[in-house]
C-alpha cells in the first residue's frame, strides 16, 4: 500500500470524490451482558479503507459507501459484521464477550493510581515510546533519555559513573541554596557540592508504579523491566503530586505478568568501548621543543639543551664545545622520543549486558521476573561500573472486584573513578610533554617526579544497593466507584571510600611527616523513602455528560542517615579508612567524623473533577493542599490547583467530512504549585548546630545560617497550549507552547555583614520559563517488505530575570559581572570584547566601555564586559527513524543541541614562558606572535605577564552539535525458520549490531560541545546482541 | 467508604511534621539550659577577635625587613595600601559583628533559661554579665577602628551600628556620642551583674570589665571617671616573675586581667612559615635599659644580614616565648588580652589630659618602678613620653595604633630596603578610618561609608 501522506494531493482528491457517495452510520457499541458502553472498539470496512473507534462514551459516526459491511472488533469481544445499506443514526451493536474466563475477572490493579483518566484529555503529558531505548547499552537510564521527549533536556557530563543532568522544560528555579558555598568555611565532608545542589533543586519528581524513589533509584532501573515511561511537563499534571512536583513529573510503569503460558526471555549484549577523541591535538616533539627554545624557559629541554643557553651558562669554560654538542646529541635524541599520551592514557574498554525475565499467571495470579547484570568499563582506567539489578512483580485478584499487586526490585552497583584529585588521568593528556615516556626518567612537565608518580592519585569506590517494594490494592464497589491505594518504600544504601595513597603528589615535601601521608574517606549513607497513596475515583455518565471526580490523601517522608569519616596517615600495608592514624594533631591532616540523619515529610489531601461532553468538550480542575515538614508550622500548608480545558475538533461533525484530519484536539492548562526545591529546614526556622571547637571545655553552640522566617515557598505559575493532530493514519502532530512563571525565587543572597552573618536565603525576584515543543511523528512508507517511520521532536526553552525585588541587578559577590539581570536569561555568560594582538608588542588588546582599549594585563572594570551569550543551549532535540526490510531493521537515533555558547576551559594554550614545562596545543608555536611586526597571530606574546583570564569573543564558542546516538541493525529470524529449528520453542530471535555515540558534528573549539571541555567526551560504544524469547 | 476515608485523614494527622535533624537543634528558644548557656557563651568566645597583631603593624611597631619581598600583600598592608586595608577590614567588620549577633542571640535567650537555686541564678547573671561584656568590647573595637577619635567636633560623627536582634533589617551607623555611651551602659550592666569573686582570667570578669570601661571613658575624654576607675584595680605586685610568666601562664597571674584561650600561633602574622623566618623586627626605636625587666623577655636579638650584605643587630619580639625563643617552633600560647599595666598608662593619660601633670609623671613613674627601668623626670612633651613608654610596654599587643589614632599623630612607614623613612601617615589621613565593607554598603542601603573610600571601592 503507497502511503497517503507522501500524495497528499490525491488523497484530497481520492476523498471529494468519494465524498458524494457516501452514507453516514452513527451509534453506539455496548456490552451485550453488562450493557455498558464499550470503549475503543475498532469499526472498520471490509477493505479498511475507512476506520473510526468508539470514543469515551462508546459512541461512533462512520462514512461508508452503501452496501459496505462494517466490522466491529475489540480485544475481548467476539467481532461483529454488519452490513449497511443507508445512513442511519442510533444504531446499538451488541458485542458478546470471547471468553467467559475475563468475564470473571474484572478488575487490575493500577500500576500507577494517580494514573488517572482525569488529566489525560488536557495536559502536556508525553510518553516515551520504550521500544526505542530499551537495547541501547547504557548504565543510566537518564542517559538513555536524551533527546526522546521534547522539553526533556538531558546533559551528561562525560565521565562514566557521573550523573547526567535532567531537566523537564528548563531550570525552574536558581541553584544556589546553601550559605556554606558562599562563605570561605571549610566543608564538611558530607557537605555537596554546587552541581549536586544545583541538581536537587531542579530535578523532576520520579514515581515508579505510583511509588516516589529517589534519582538514584531511577538511574539504576533495567530499561528492559520499564512498560512505558510518561514524561509530566505543566501543572495540571503536577498538581496531582503536589509540592516535590514542580519540576515535572518522570512516571515509569514496569513490566507485568500476563495470562497466558509463561514467556521467557532472554537478552545479551556484549561489545567494545572505544577511546573516543582526543577534542584537541596537542603538540609534538619538534614543535614542543622548538616553542621552549624560543620561550628561554630554562626549566625545558628545548632551552636548556640549546646552544644558546649552554654558550651563556658554560661562557668561558673550555669544553664548551663538547658541552654543546652534547647537548645537542641529548635533544637529538629526545626528538627520536614522541608519545601520544591520549593513546597511552586512554584505552579500550568493554560493555556487557545479560537480561533474562519471565512473565505469566493465569487470570488471578500473574507475575514477571527479572535479572539483569550490566558492566561497563571506562576510558581511563580505574573508571567503570557494575550493576546487577532484579525486579519481581505479582499481582492476585482476590475476588471480582479486588486486585493486588506487589512489586519489588533490587539493585546493586559498583562504580569506580580516579577522578578526584588535580592530577587526573584525563588532565595529564594535555599535560605531559611528548619527549616524555611513562616508564623512565623524571618529567619535565612535573618536575622531581615520574610518571608512576602522578597516576594512582585518587581512587573512589561507590556502592549503591537499592531495594524497594510496594503493595498497591485496587477495589471496585461498582461500576462508579473505586479505590486504590499504594503503600511503598525505598532503601537506598550507599557507601563510599576515596583514597588518597600515601605517595599522592600531594604528600610530597618534607614538610608532612611519614606518619601523616596519605588519606582515607568514608561515607556510609541510607536514604529511605516511603510513600503511600490513597485515592477514590468516581465516574458517573448521564446522556452525553461524563462527570469523573477523584480525591487522594497521600503522605511522602525521606529519611537520610549518613556517617562518614575521614582522615590522614595511612600505614605501608592498609589502604582503607582502618589505617587512619588517629593521634595526628597538625591542624590541616587531623581525622573527622561527621553524621546526619534528617527526616523531611510531606502530607497532602487532594481532589480533582473533570467534565466532558460528548468527548468534545472538556474541563477540568484539581486542588491540592500540601504541608512540608521544612517550614514551621503556621506556614506549612501550601495549595495547588489547576485547572484545564479541552476541545476536540476531530469528534466534530464537520470534520469527519475532512478525510484525511483524523483527530485535531486543542488543550490548555493553567495552574499554580509551589516548591521548596532544595532547601533545608535550618534556612527558614532558627537552627542551632555544633561545631567541633570549644572553649574553656564547652562546645561552640551556635546559629547555623541566618533563618529567614518571612521565607515563601516559590510560587510557580505555569500555562500550556497544546494542540494534537492526526493526520490519515499514520502522522502525528502534536505541538505545546508554554510559559512558567517562578514567583518568590529562591537565592542565597549576600546580606550586611552586620547581622554577623554573610549570607541569608531569601525571595528575591521572579524567573521565567518559556518555550514551544513540537513533536511530529509518522510513517514514510509501508509496504508488504518495506516500512519506514521516523519521528522528530524540538523543544525551545528560554528563562528571563523578570523582576528582582531588589534593584535591577543582582550580585552574589563583589564579582564584575553581575549574577542575575532583569530582563535577561539567568545563564548568560559575559566577556571582554577582544581587539586581537596588536602586532607592535604582542600584547593582547580588549574594549574598555568608553570604546578605547587596554591591555591584557590590565585589570577590567564592570563596564567591560559585554554579553557574549548564553550557557544553556535553548534548542534540543532528537530525531529517530525505523526502517525495516523484510527481515532486517535499521534504527538511527540522532541528537541536537542549539543556540548555547560556552568558554573554552582549559585550551591547553600556553599563557606565558612558565607554562611551557608542560605540552600545549598544537600549531601554538605557529599562531603565536614572537617578533615586531607578527600580524595576525592567535596567541599573545609568552614573555608578558599578569595576563587576565576572563571569557571573551575569541574564547567562547557556539555548543552547537549534532550527535548520532545511537545506529541499530537487527535482523530478526522468521516465524518459518524459527519453527523450522526449535519446533515453536523459540518465538522470537533477534541479532543485532550497535553503535553508540559514533559520531557528533560541531565547530566548538573547546572539545566537547556537551561537557564544554577536553575530557568530557562521551565513550562511543560497539555492542553486539541478541534477544530470544520462548 | 466515609469510614475509610476518615480513618485514613485521622491516620495521617498523626503524622506529625514536626521533624528534628539529628546535628541540629530548633527553635529560637533552643537556649533553654545553664548547660546550652555556657556553650553558647563558648561559640561568642570563640568568634571574638583576639589577636590584634595587625595594628601593631599598622602602627610603628615593627619594621618591615627585606624578607617581605615576596610577600606583597603584606608589605603593602603595612604602607596602608587601601586595597589590602579594605581586605583586613571586611574581615575584622564581620568577625566583631558576628560576635554580637551571638551575643545577642545569648542575652535575649537569658530571660528563657529556668534556674531553681540561688548557686543557678548566680552562674547564669555570670553568663549573662559575659555575653554583655564581650558584645561591650566589640562595639569598643568596632569603634576604635571605624569611628573617629572622640572630640568635641566629631560626637555626632558616624560611630557604629548598634545591633540588639539577629535578624536582617538595615541600621543606620549611630552617633558617635551614641556609641560610647550604649557601650557604656553594656559594661555598667554586665559590672552590676559580675560576682565580687572574680573566677577564672579566661572569662571576663569585674575587674576586666571594669578595666574595659575606664579605657572606654579615656576614649569619650570622661577623664575623672577613667581614674577613678584605674585606681579601684591598679595594685603594686608587679614583678619579674609575674611579668616572666604572663606570657605563659597568664591564669592567676597578678598582671592579667583577662586572658584569651588560643589554639594558633600567635605571631603567624609576622612570621613566614615556608621560609622559618620573621618579615618584621622590632622598630629600633624601642629598646631597653639593661636594667630593666622586660629587656629580655621582651625579645630577642640576632644578627640579620641586610641586602647589601651587612650584618646588623635586630630585635624580634618574644613575648609569648617563655625562655630562648626558638623561632622556627610555632607556638601557641594564651593571648594576655587586657593586663593591669594598661590601666597605669590609662590613668596617665586621663590625669595628663586633665591637666595634672604630676598625678601623670607620678602614675607613670610608680609603674616605671616596678619595671625597674629608668624614671622620667621633666619631660618636654608628657603625653609622647606617656605613649612611647606604653609603646615599650605593649609594643605587639595592637595597642599603638589607636593611642596614635586618639592623640592625633603620625605614623612614619619605612621601606623594607634599608628601613629609611619611606612615608608619614599623617594624623589626618582618611585611612584612619578604615572602610566598611562594600557588602554591608550594598546590602545594608543606610549604612555610609566613611570618608573618601566611597571612591576608592
Amino acid at each position: 500500500m503507497v502511503n497517503k501522506f507522501s500524495f497528499l494531493l490525491f488523497a484530497l482528491l481520492l476523498s471529494t470524490l468519494s465524498f458524494a457517495q457516501k452514507i453516514q452510520i452513527s451509534g453506539s457499541v455496548i456490552d451485550l451482558n453488562s450493557k455498558k458502553r464499550i470503549i475503543g472498539v475498532n469499526i472498520y470496512n471490509s477493505t479498511k479503507t475507512v476506520g473510526t473507534s468508539t470514543n469515551l462514551d462508546g459512541k461512533f459516526t462512520i462514512n461508508i459507501k452503501p452496501g459496505e459491511t462494517l466490522i466491529f472488533s475489540v480485544l475481548g469481544y467476539k467481532t461483529y459484521k454488519k452490513e449497511f445499506k443507508t445512513s442511519s443514526k442510533n444504531i446499538n451493536i451488541q458485542l458478546k464477550s470471547n471468553n467467559v474466563q475475563l468475564e470473571e475477572v474484572t478488575v487490575r490493579a493500577k500500576p500507577n493510581i494517580n494514573d488517572i483518566d482525569i488529566r489525560k484529555a488536557t495536559s502536556a503529558i508525553s510518553k516515551i515510546k520504550i521500544k526505542k531505548i530499551t537495547d541501547r547499552p547504557s548504565v543510566n537510564v537518564i542517559e538513555a533519555l536524551q533527546g526522546q521527549v521534547a522539553g526533556v533536556v538531558v546533559n551528561s557530563s562525560g565521565e562514566l559513573g557521573a550523573s547526567p543532568k535532567i531537566r523537564i522544560r528548563g531550570a525552574s528555579t536558581l541553584p544556589i541554596k546553601t550559605p556554606s558555598l558562599t562563605t570561605n568555611q571549610d566543608p564538611g565532608i558530607l557537605d555537596e557540592s554546587f552541581e549536586e545542589l544545583d541538581n536537587r533543586a531542579n530535578q523532576p519528581l520520579f514515581v515508579l508504579d505510583g511509588q516516589i524513589i529517589s534519582p538514584q533509584a531511577f538511574e539504576t532501573l533495567n530499561v528492559n523491566d520499564i512498560e512505558s515511561i510518561k514524561v509530566l511537563k505543566d501543572a495540571a499534571a503536577n498538581a496531582l503530586y503536589g509540592i516535590k512536583a514542580a519540576n515535572g513529573v518522570i512516571e515509569i510503569t514496569g513490566k507485568r505478568g500476563i495470562n497466558g503460558k509463561t514467556q521467557y526471555s532472554f537478552s545479551m549484549q556484549q561489545g567494545i568501548t572505544l577511546k573516543g577523541d582526543p577534542a584537541v591535538e596537542m603538540m609534538r616533539t619538534e614543535e614542543k621543543l622548538l616553542i621552549e627554545r624560543f620561550s628561554k624557559n630554562v626549566n625545558t629541554p628545548g632551552y636548556n639543551l640549546s646552544p644558546e643557553y649552554l654558550s651563556i651558562e658554560f661562557a668561558g669554560s673550555q669544553n664548551l664545545p663538547s658541552i654543546i654538542a652534547e647537548g645537542q646529541r641529548k635533544l637529538d635524541s629526545l626528538k627520536q622520543i614522541n608519545t601520544n599520551w591520549f593513546k597511552e592514557l586512554a584505552r579500550i574498554n568493554t560493555f556487557q549486558s545479560y537480561n533474562l525475565n519471565m512473565r505469566g499467571g493465569n487470570a488471578n495470579n500473574k507475575f514477571y521476573l527479572s535479572g539483569n547484570f550490566t558492566t561497563q568499563g571506562g576510558k581511563f582506567d580505574g573508571n567503570s561500573i557494575d550493576r546487577f539489578t532484579g525486579r519481581f512483580n505479582y499481582e492476585y485478584a482476590l475476588s471480582k472486584k479486588t486486585s493486588i499487586m506487589m512489586n519489588s526490585g533490587f539493585g546493586l552497583s559498583e562504580s569506580e573513578t580516579p577522578h578526584g584529585s588535580s592530577f587526573t588521568p584525563t588532565s595529564l593528556i594535555y599535560e605531559l610533554n611528548p619527549y616524555e615516556q611513562p616508564d623512565k626518567g623524571l618529567l619535565v612537565s612535573y618536575p622531581g617526579r615520574t610518571f608512576n608518580d602522578l597516576i594512582n592519585q585518587f581512587d573512589k569506590v561507590d556502592t549503591d544497593t537499592r531495594f524497594n517494594f510496594s503493595g498497591n490494592i485496587y477495589h471496585k464497589f461498582n461500576n462508579d466507584l473505586d479505590i486504590s491505594a499504594i503503600i511503598g518504600v525505598d532503601y537506598l544504601f550507599s557507601n563510599s571510600l576515596s583514597l588518597v595513597p600515601r605517595t599522592a603528589f600531594q604528600f610530597s615535601g618534607s614538610s608532612i611527616p611519614e606518619s601523616e601521608k596519605g588519606s582515607a574517606t568514608k561515607i556510609k549513607g541510607s536514604t529511605f523513602n516511603f510513600s503511600y497513596n490513597t485515592r477514590a475515583n468516581y465516574r458517573k455518565i448521564f446522556g452525553d455528560n461524563t462527570i469523573l471526580a477523584s480525591a487522594n490523601v497521600d503522605y511522602y517522608s525521606t529519611n537520610t542517615d549518613f556517617v562518614a569519616i575521614s582522615g590522614f596517615g595511612l600505614p605501608s600495608k592498609l589502604n582503607s579508612a582502618a589505617g587512619i592514624n588517629d593521634n595526628i594533631t597538625t591542624t590541616a591532616r587531623t581525622s573527622r567524623t561527621d553524621s546526619r540523619k534528617t527526616k523531611e515529610a510531606q502530607l497532602g489531601f487532594g481532589g480533582s473533577l473533570s467534565y466532558n461532553w460528548k468527548s468534545l468538550f472538556e474541563v477540568y480542575g484539581s486542588y491540592k493542599a500540601d504541608a512540608s515538614s521544612l517550614l514551621p508550622s503556621d506556614k506549612r500548608w501550601n495549595s495547588f490547583w489547576a485547572t484545564g480545558i479541552a476541545y476536540n475538533i476531530g469528534s466534530h461533525n464537520f470534520l469527519e467530512r475532512v478525510n484525511w484530519i483524523k483527530n485535531l484536539k486543542f488543550r490548555a492548562t493553567y495552574g499554580v504549585t509551589a516548591s521548596l526545591a532544595g532547601i533545608s529546614a535550618s534556612l527558614v526556622v532558627p537552627t542551632f548546630t555544633y561545631s567541633d571547637d570549644s572553649y574553656l571545655g564547652f562546645r561552640d553552640f551556635s546559629l547555623k545560617d541566618l533563618f529567614n522566617e518571612g521565607l515563601r515557598p516559590e510560587k510557580n505559575t505555569s500555562i500550556n497550549f497544546g494542540l494534537d493532530l492526526t493526520l490519515f493514519n499514520n502522522t502525528s502532530i502534536s505541538l505545546e507552547v508554554y510559559r512558567r512563571t517562578t514567583d518568590d525565587l529562591l537565592l542565597t543572597v549576600p546580606v550586611a555583614p552586620s547581622t554577623g552573618f554573610t549570607s541569608q536565603l531569601k525571595n528575591v525576584g521572579v524567573l521565567e520559563n518559556r518555550g514551544i515543543e513540537l513533536t511530529f511523528g509518522t510513517t514514510l512508507f509501508k509496504t508488504n517488505d518495506f516500512f519506514w517511520n521516523t519521528s522528530l521532536n524540538m523543544g525551545y526553552n528560554e528563562n528571563e530575570v523578570l523582576d528582582l525585588f531588589d534593584g535591577d541587578e543582582l550580585f552574589l559577590s563583589n564579582n564584575l559581572i553581575p549574577d542575575y539581570k532583569v530582563g535577561e536569561s539567568s545563564d548568560l555568560l559575559y566577556g571582554l570584547v577582544d581587539l586581537g594582538i596588536l602586532p607592535a608588542d604582542g600584547v593582547r588588546r580588549y574594549q574598555k566601555a568608553d570604546g578605547t582599549e587596554f591591555r591584557e594585563n590590565v585589570a577590567p572594570e564592570r563596564g567591560d564586559f559585554v554579553v557574549l551569550g548564553k550557557s544553556t543551549p535553548p534548542v534540543n532535540g532528537g530525531w529517530y527513524h525505523n526502517i525495516s526490510y523484510k527481515n532486517f531493521s535499521l534504527s538511527f537515533d540522532l541528537f541536537y543541541s542549539f543556540g548555547g555558547i560556552a568558554q573554552f576551559t582549559n585550551q591547553s594554550v600556553a599563557q606565558v614562558t612558565e607554562d611551557l614545562n608542560r605540552n600545549a596545543v598544537r600549531g601554538q608555536l605557529e599562531n603565536t606572535w614572537l617578533q615586531p611586526g607578527d600580524e595576525g597571530k592567535l596567541y599573545s606574546n609568552l614573555f608578558s605577564a599578569n595576563k587576565i583570564n576572563f571569557a571573551s569573543t575569541r574564547t567562547v564558542g557556539k555548543t552547537d552539535f549534532i550527535r548520532l546516538n545511537n545506529i541499530q541493525l537487527r535482523y530478526k529470524f522468521s516465524k518459518n525458520y524459527l519453527t523450522k529449528i526449535s519446533n515453536t520453542t523459540i518465538k522470537n530471535w533477534d541479532l543485532y549490531l550497535q553503535l553508540k555515540n559514533i559520531a557528533t558534528w560541531s565547530n566548538f573549539g573547546g572539545g566537547d560541545p556537551e561537557a564544554a571541555n577536553l575530557v568530557g567526551a562521551v565513550q562511543p560504544i560497539i555492542t553486539f546482541g541478541t534477544n530470544l524469547s520462548f | 467508604m466515609k469510614k475509610i476515608i476518615f480513618i485514613t485523614i485521622v491516620l495521617f494527622y498523626s503524622c506529625s511534621l514536626d521533624l528534628p535533624v539529628e546535628d541540629e537543634i530548633t527553635g529560637i528558644d533552643a537556649i533553654d539550659e545553664l548547660l546550652t548557656a555556657q556553650e553558647a557563651l563558648s561559640s561568642i568566645y570563640l568568634s571574638y577577635p583576639k589577636n590584634r597583631i595587625l595594628f601593631s603593624k599598622l602602627a610603628d611597631d615593627f619594621y618591615p625587613n627585606h624578607t617581605i619581598s615576596d610577600n606583597p600583600f603584606d608589605y603593602n598592608l603595612y604602607r596602608w595600601n587601601t586595597q589590602e586595608l579594605l581586605f583586613e577590614s571586611n574581615a575584622l567588620w564581620a568577625d566583631y559583628y558576628k560576635t554580637i549577633s551571638k551575643a545577642n542571640l545569648l542575652i535575649n535567650s537569658v530571660d528563657n533559661i529556668q534556674t531553681n537555686n540561688t548557686d543557678e541564678k548566680a552562674q547564669l547573671d555570670f553568663i549573662h554579665a559575659q555575653a554583655l561584656s564581650l558584645k561591650a568590647l566589640s562595639y569598643l573595637n568596632l569603634i576604635e577602628i571605624y569611628a573617629p577619635a572622640y572630640s568635641s567636633e566629631s560626637r555626632d560623627k558616624d560611630g557604629i551600628i548598634l545591633k540588639n536582634d539577629i535578624n536582617s533589617e538595615e541600621i543606620s551607623r549611630a552617633s558617635l556620642e551614641i556609641s560610647l555611651a550604649e557601650t557604656e551602659q553594656l559594661l555598667l550592666k554586665a559590672i552590676d551583674l559580675f560576682s565580687d569573686s572574680n573566677s577564672t582570667t579566661f572569662r571576663i570578669n569585674k575587674s576586666s570589665a571594669t578595666a574595659s570601661l575606664a579605657k572606654l571613658y579615656l576614649m569619650w575624654q570622661k577623664y575623672d571617671e577613667a581614674i577613678t576607675l584605674c585606681d579601684t584595680l591598679l595594685s603594686n605586685n608587679l614583678n619579674l616573675e609575674s611579668f616572666t610568666n604572663l606570657w605563659r601562664t597568664p591564669e592567676n597571674n597578678p598582671e592579667v586581667l583577662l586572658a584569651f584561650e588560643n589554639r594558633t600561633f600567635n605571631y603567624s602574622a609576622i612570621f613566614d612559615p615556608s621560609f622559618q623566618e620573621y618579615e618584621y623586627y622590632l622598630n629600633f626605636n624601642i629598646q631597653f635599659t639593661n636594667n630593666d625587666y622586660r629587656k629580655d623577655i621582651s625579645y630577642f636579638t640576632e644578627d640579620f644580614t641586610l641586602l647589601n650584605n651587612s650584618v646588623i643587630q635586630a630585635n624580634f619580639i618574644a613575648k609569648y616565648y617563655s625562655s630562648n625563643p626558638n623561632i622556627s617552633v610555632e607556638n601557641a600560647a594564651p593571648i594576655a588580652y587586657i593586663r593591669t599595666a594598661e590601666l597605669y598608662f590609662i590613668k596617665a593619660e586621663a590625669a595628663a589630659k586633665n591637666n595634672n601633670n604630676t598625678l601623670a609623671l607620678n602614675t607613670l613613674n610608680a609603674f616605671l618602678t616596678l619595671r625597674n627601668a629608668d624614671q622620667i623626670t621633666n619631660p618636654t612633651d608628657l603625653i609622647q613620653e606617656i605613649l612611647k613608654e606604653k609603646q615599650r610596654e605593649f609594643f605587639g599587643e595592637g595597642l599603638r595604633y589607636f593611642d596614635l589614632k586618639r592623640n592625633n599623630l603620625d605614623i612614619i612607614k619605612v621601606t623594607f630596603r634599608n628601613n629609611s623613612n619611606e612615608t608619614t601617615i599623617s594624623s589626618d589621613d582618611f585611612r584612619w578610618l578604615l572602610p566598611i565593607p562594600l557588602e554591608e554598603i550594598t546590602n545594608n542601603s543606610k549604612a555610609k561609608q566613611n570618608p573618601e573610600w566611597e571612591s576608592i571601592i
